[in-house]
This record gives C-alpha cells, sequence and structure tokens, in this order.
C-alpha cells in the first residue's frame, strides 16, 4: 500500500480533532505522529523521514500557510494535504501553487482523506527516488576527472571526438581514451544515456565554439 | 322721653323692616327656587314663634310670680332656629314676627310690657325689641356667610375634581390624624369601582392588579407612616375584565406646627403612556434582536468553525470505529475511547448551538443572576476561531470571585459580543503580532460590576468620543451605525452604564459598568 515507514505528520491545535485524526489514519494502518502546535512540529521535523503533513489551515501560533511557507525555506519537500473549516477559494489557491498535495474541507470523509494520503505519499516517492537517482549521479560524477568533465560537457553538445580535440588543444586518439573512462565511470553505454544522465544532474553542455 | 321714643322707634323700623325687605329684594328672581319643604318648615318655625310669643307676652300672673326673665327668654330657642335654618331673612323674619304679636298684645290689652302709661309701655318694647333684635340678626348674617362660604368652597372643589377628571386625573386626600379619606368622584371610574360604593384607600388598593399589590400596598403604607412623598405606578383592574396602568403620587401636607397632618395625591390614567412606552420598548427589543442576529450573520465564518470542530472529530472517530470493529474483536478498548470522545464532541457541538440558540432568539427579557466572568468566557468560546482567525490574543484580567450580577444573560451578551467585534475591528490595521485584546472585570466601590474591554487599535476619531452613542455614527466600511447605541440602551435598561475612552498610548478602552443588584 505504501512504502514501509511512511509517516503522516498530523498538525492541529484542537486536541480532539488531532486525536480522532489520527485513530482513523492508524486504524487504516498508516504511522502517524501528532503534534498539537505548528512549532512542535517544526522543531522535531525530520525530511529523512518518508511521509506527509496533514495541517489544520486556522492555527492559533502559526497558521497552516506560513508553516508551509517555513517546510519550504528550510529545504522541505514533504508533501502537505491542508484541511480546514472554511475553504475559500484564494487560500486554497495559494495553499495548491506552493505545492499542497490537497487541500480537503472538515468533516472531511475518510475515503477523500485516504485518497489524498495515497497521492502524498506517491508523490513522496516519487521525489524521493528522484532525490536520491539525483544523489548518486552527482556522487559518480564527482568522481570525474577535470578533463574528463570537459569532455562530457563537449560530447552531450554533439561534438565529435575530433572537434573537442581541436577545442581541447590535444589529439583525437586521447580524446577516445578520456571519453572511455567518462563513460565507463558514469556508467551508460550510449550517448542518449548520457544526455538524460546529465540533464538529471543539472550539467550544461559546452557552448559551440564560435567560427 | 318723647326724643328717646322717637329715636328708638326709628331704630327699630330700621332693624326689623329693613333688613327682610332688603333680602326680598335681593332674593326676587331667585325666589322660585326655594324648595317646597323649605318653605313648610318656614311658615311652621313662623306659626310656633307666634303662638309661642302669644303666650309667652301674655299680661299673666307671671308678672306677680317673677317669671317674667324665663317667659321672656321662651322664643329664643325658635328664634335661633330660624336664625340657624334660614340665616339673616329667617333671623329678621323672627324679629317681624315678633314684633307683629307684642304690637297686637300691646293694642289689645295687657302684656309683660304694660309699665304703668302707654308711652313708657311703648318705649319698654321698643328697647326689648332693639336689644333682642341686634344679636339675632349679627346670628343670622353669620351663619348666611359660613354657609355661603361652605358653597363657595364647595364650588371650587367640584371645578378642580372636573378639571382633574377631564384630565384624566383623581384627586385624594388623607388626614393622617383622623385617619379619613377623601377622593373625587374620578377615583370611582379610576379604580373601576361603582357609583355610591364609599371611597376608602383600602378599598382602592385591593382593585390593583394581584402582581402589584403587593409594592403598591406596602409603598402606600409606609408613605403614609413615614408621611413621606410617594410616586408609584401599578395596573388596576377595570370595569371590564381588563387592566390599565394608574400612576399614583403624593405629599404631605403639613400643619403650621411643621408637623405632617395629611398626604394628599393624585391618581392619573398612565395606559396610553405606558402602551407607547411598551411600543418603543418593543421596537428597542426588535431592534436589539435584530442587530444580534446580524452580528452571528458577520460572525458566521467563525461560528461554523466552532462547529465543524467536534463534527469532524466525531466523523473521524466513527469511520476509525468502524474500520476497527471490522478488524475485530482486540480493538475494543479503543472503540470504548471512541465512543467516550464521540460524546464529549458531540456536547461540545451542542454547547455552541445552545449558545448561538439563545443568541438568535427573540425572547422576553429575563432578570437573573448573571456571573460576568462566567458570561465574558461563554463569549469569548463564541468568538474562538473568529479571534484565531483574526491572529487576536486575549488578555485575561478578570478578577475572581465576582458577586453577580443582575441582569439579562442574552442582552449583557449582545454587549460584550459587541464591545469585542469593535474591538476586533479597530485593529485590523495593527500588525498581527500585536493584536491583542485586554478584558479585566473589578467589583466597583458601590459593589455592582464593572466591565473594561481594551484593544490597541487605532482608537477612537479625537472629538468624537461621544458621537458614537448616537444612532447611525459609524468608523467602519460596512457599519449600521447601531452597535453602540443599542448596547447603550440595553444598559441603561439594566441600570447601568456604558463608556469610550482612548487609551493614554493606543487604542481605546470600552467600560461597561452594572449597578449592585437591587440598587
Amino acid at each position: 500500500m505504501h512504502e514501509a515507514g511512511f509517516t503522516t505528520f498530523l498538525v492541529d491545535d484542537d486536541p480532539a480533532v488531532l486525536r480522532s485524526i489520527t485513530r482513523l489514519l492508524n486504524a487504516a494502518g498508516y504511522k502517524t505522529k501528532s503534534y498539537s502546535s505548528p512549532q512542535e512540529f517544526l522543531s522535531s521535523h525530520d525530511p529523512a523521514v518518508p511521509g506527509c503533513a496533514i495541517i489544520d489551515l486556522v492555527m492559533s501560533e502559526l497558521d497552516g500557510l506560513h508553516l508551509q511557507q517555513a517546510l519550504i525555506e528550510a529545504g522541505s519537500e514533504r508533501p502537505i494535504i491542508f484541511l480546514t473549516g472554511q475553504g475559500d477559494i484564494s487560500t486554497s489557491v495559494k495553499a495548491m501553487k506552493a505545492g499542497a498535495v490537497d487541500f480537503l474541507t472538515k468533516p472531511v470523509q475518510r475515503e477523500a482523506l485516504f485518497s489524498a494520503v495515497k497521492r502524498a505519499a506517491n508523490v513522496d516517492a516519487a521525489s524521493r527516488q528522484r532525490r536520491n537517482e539525483s544523489k548518486s549521479i552527482g556522487e559518480r560524477i564527482s568522481t570525474l576527472t577535470h578533463r574528463e568533465r570537459e569532455v562530457l560537457e563537449y560530447v552531450i553538445a554533439g561534438r565529435l571526438n575530433k572537434q573537442i580535440a581541436a577545442s581541447l588543444g590535444t589529439v583525437e586518439k586521447t580524446v577516445k581514451v578520456h571519453r572511455g573512462r567518462m563513460m565507463a565511470k558514469l556508467g551508460v553505454r550510449t550517448v542518449a544515456d548520457l544526455v538524460r544522465l546529465a540533464d538529471k544532474a543539472g550539467i550544461a553542455p559546452a557552448h559551440p565554439m564560435v567560427g | 322721653m318723647y326724643w328717646a321714643s322717637w329715636y328708638a322707634s326709628n331704630a327699630l323700623g330700621s332693624l326689623t323692616l329693613s333688613p327682610i325687605a332688603l333680602i326680598c329684594i335681593e332674593r326676587m328672581g331667585s325666589f322660585s327656587f326655594t324648595p317646597t319643604l323649605r318653605r313648610v318648615e318656614a311658615i311652621l318655625v313662623a306659626a310656633v314663634l307666634a303662638v309661642t310669643c302669644f303666650f309667652a307676652f301674655k299680661e299673666d300672673t307671671s308678672i306677680a310670680s317673677g317669671y317674667v326673665p324665663a317667659l321672656l327668654y321662651l322664643p329664643l330657642p325658635i328664634i335661633v332656629w330660624a336664625a340657624v335654618r334660614f340665616g339673616a331673612g329667617g333671623a329678621s323674619g323672627a324679629i317681624l314676627v315678633i314684633s307683629v304679636v307684642l304690637i297686637w298684645r300691646a293694642l289689645n290689652g295687657h302684656n309683660l310690657f304694660d309699665v304703668g302709661n302707654a308711652e313708657a309701655n311703648v318705649f319698654a318694647i321698643q328697647l326689648f325689641l332693639i336689644g333682642l333684635s341686634c344679636p339675632i340678626l349679627l346670628l343670622g348674617a353669620a351663619i348666611e356667610e359660613t354657609r355661603h362660604a361652605e358653597t363657595v368652597t364647595r364650588e371650587r372643589e367640584e371645578r378642580i375634581s372636573f378639571a382633574a377628571a377631564s384630565s384624566s386625573v383623581g384627586l385624594w386626600q388623607y388626614d393622617l390624624a383622623a385617619g379619613k379619606f377623601w377622593a373625587t368622584d374620578y377615583c370611582r371610574t379610576l379604580f373601576g369601582l361603582p357609583a355610591g360604593v364609599p371611597l376608602d384607600l383600602d378599598r382602592l388598593l385591593n382593585r390593583i392588579h394581584p402582581n402589584d399589590f403587593p409594592t403598591a400596598h406596602a409603598v402606600f403604607k409606609s408613605a403614609i407612616a413615614r408621611a413621606a412623598p410617594l410616586e408609584i405606578e401599578f395596573r388596576v383592574q377595570g370595569p371590564d375584565r381588563g387592566y390599565h396602568w394608574v400612576s399614583a403620587r403624593a405629599q404631605p401636607v403639613f400643619g403650621d406646627d411643621g408637623k405632617p397632618t395629611a398626604m394628599t395625591g393624585a391618581f392619573a390614567d398612565a395606559t396610553s403612556r405606558k402602551l407607547a412606552e411598551a411600543e418603543a420598548d418593543m421596537q428597542r427589543h426588535e431592534i436589539a434582536h435584530l442587530m444580534r442576529v446580524s452580528m452571528l450573520g458577520e460572525l458566521s465564518g467563525g461560528l461554523a468553525h466552532e462547529l465543524t470542530q467536534p463534527l469532524t472529530a466525531i466523523l473521524s472517530n466513527a469511520q476509525a470505529g468502524k474500520i476497527l470493529l471490522a478488524a475485530g474483536k482486540k480493538n475494543l478498548p479503543e472503540i470504548g475511547n471512541i465512543f467516550d470522545d464521540i460524546i464529549t464532541e458531540d456536547n461540545r457541538a451542542g454547547e455552541v448551538i445552545h449558545r448561538l440558540r439563545g443568541l438568535m432568539k427573540k425572547g422576553e427579557i429575563k432578570y437573573e443572576p448573571v456571573d460576568m466572568n462566567e458570561l465574558i468566557a461563554s463569549t469569548l468560546r463564541l468568538l474562538h476561531s473568529e479571534l484565531i482567525g483574526r491572529r487576536i490574543t486575549i488578555n485575561d484580567e478578570k478578577t475572581p470571585d465576582l458577586p453577580p450580577a443582575h441582569g439579562d444573560p442574552i442582552q449583557l451578551q449582545q454587549v460584550l459580543l459587541n464591545l469585542f467585534m469593535n474591538a476586533m475591528d479597530a485593529m485590523d490595521g495593527v500588525a498581527p503580532s500585536r493584536r491583542a485584546i485586554t478584558v479585566s472585570t473589578a467589583v466597583t466601590d458601590e459593589g455592582g460590576i464593572d466591565v473594561r474591554i481594551s484593544d490597541c487599535g487605532m482608537g477612537l476619531p479625537k472629538s468624537q468620543e461621544h458621537s458614537v452613542f448616537q444612532p447611525f455614527f459609524t468608523t467602519k466600511k460596512r457599519g449600521l451605525g447601531l452597535g453602540l447605541p443599542i448596547c447603550a440602551s440595553i444598559m441603561k435598561l439594566h441600570g447601568g452604564t456604558l463608556s469610550l475612552q482612548n487609551n493614554v498610548s493606543e487604542g481605546a478602552t470600552a467600560i461597561f459598568r452594572l449597578p449592585p443588584p437591587g440598587a
């Protein structure tokens, strides 16, 4: 159903509502952690734990939108589901633009809640996978030598070995060796794979030679 | 002797004939008004007097036996009778009768005044008649005067009674020493008593509406006992089944020695004024209710949230319970907890509805002991979501263990709600971190309650601190300008006061004071 260790983080300053939603998610088999104040949640937040946050929009200390902002500023990509008593359009638009998964109106039906949590879980899993991938790509790229990295940028710019050798002021044979080592280190076989990987890693192609 | 006799006869003539002649001329026009019974009485008195004189003035053995003085006094009671009953006219008529009988006697043989020669006899008769007529005429005149004064007084009284009655006022007086009660006829009409029933205070008071009777009775008794002014209004059973309002006022009358001798007062029909007052009251009540409902309308978002929270908890608990139940028996203790929470939350929603219904309904004003601290807490619970939504914190500076105030909790809550909402609106332009309302309660020196609600908003516009209580004055963009006037009228109804003042540093404070119960 969902990834092991997936936790729903509940934030609501109304203890009765907090307890009841915790119960509902527990009954559905979700691991939950509940917080009665947004500050408490922020201070103990661990972005490494997979999961989503279910946040009450109207709270006395810090309202839901501000909490969402604080999480984004802290670099967290934790998917958020908002619960609200009075769902006005402008607030929900603001919340969705800032990346909220859903905006549910209280009293919330369990189907709506569970489906939102499921979507949040998918979002969380996808973003986690993306981050893992880009992290491993980054690690591999960091093993390249300076010259291999230069070759990589020329290759993804679509240059031939001969042209690269001319640009770098070396011979075609040397470029071929660098290219082979670079492809091996990054674990790609074709230029197409290399381009995709470079794109994920955010590496820009070398500027084409002028003239 | 001749001159003396001549002078005496002239005097006697003017004493006996001229008064009766004058009276006859004076009454010429109104003679026919004399009732038959009085005429009969007049003739009877004249006849009795004539017969008495006839026998009394007879020459008799009386002279020899020395009864003369006694016989002379014999007609006196009859003359007094004539004077008392018929005034100056009666007195002079009686003297005329005596004179005629005496002259007739003198002309027809001997009489009491047979002194010797005829001249001396006539002179004696003249002296007797002059001596008799002077005091009798004076007595007659005095009686006439008294009677006239009585008539004038009675006429004046009737005129005042009539004037009072035509302005729906009945007059009354209570003689403190004699315990005698007098009242104008209109009091009968006012108190629905049939004509002919003797008027006394208890009979009037017994007509008062049973609900008003104990108070009215006590007020009258104590005012009379202390000879103190009184002022009271009560309902009175009318001649038909309905009741009408009577207002009573009275004050003591003091004698020459400075001691109270009587209570004098007036009863006035106050029904039409009371009806107008009731009408105005009803309209005020109606407007107050409308304002309450519109205020709740403004708060609807926050109030809906107050209901949504428990409903959310109930729904989620119930859905969790259903899942747990399907999963098997091992979850029974948790299901028990779920039911406990559902009950608690249901009660919470119920309380919100109860508070709302109180404010929404248009009930009668009911005065009862009110715990102001509790009322403030309940009002703040109602505003809970609204306060959170507007990021306003409440500084609670309530004095614990306040004595109860006396009032209508719904109307007082309306005032609190209005003052809190004004304070909230006043802080719209203030940074959220600084938005705060301070509410404090205290006991006043007189034992009443003092409630203060301070904000740190923009304060009242300068020189307009009093205008805020005028209808349709508002500083809000979407205000009707009726909130504070209604609040002030509610406070007035409770015998309290409401004032607004700017704080020294920032914002304004509303001061709401209630008198001690029974003040």
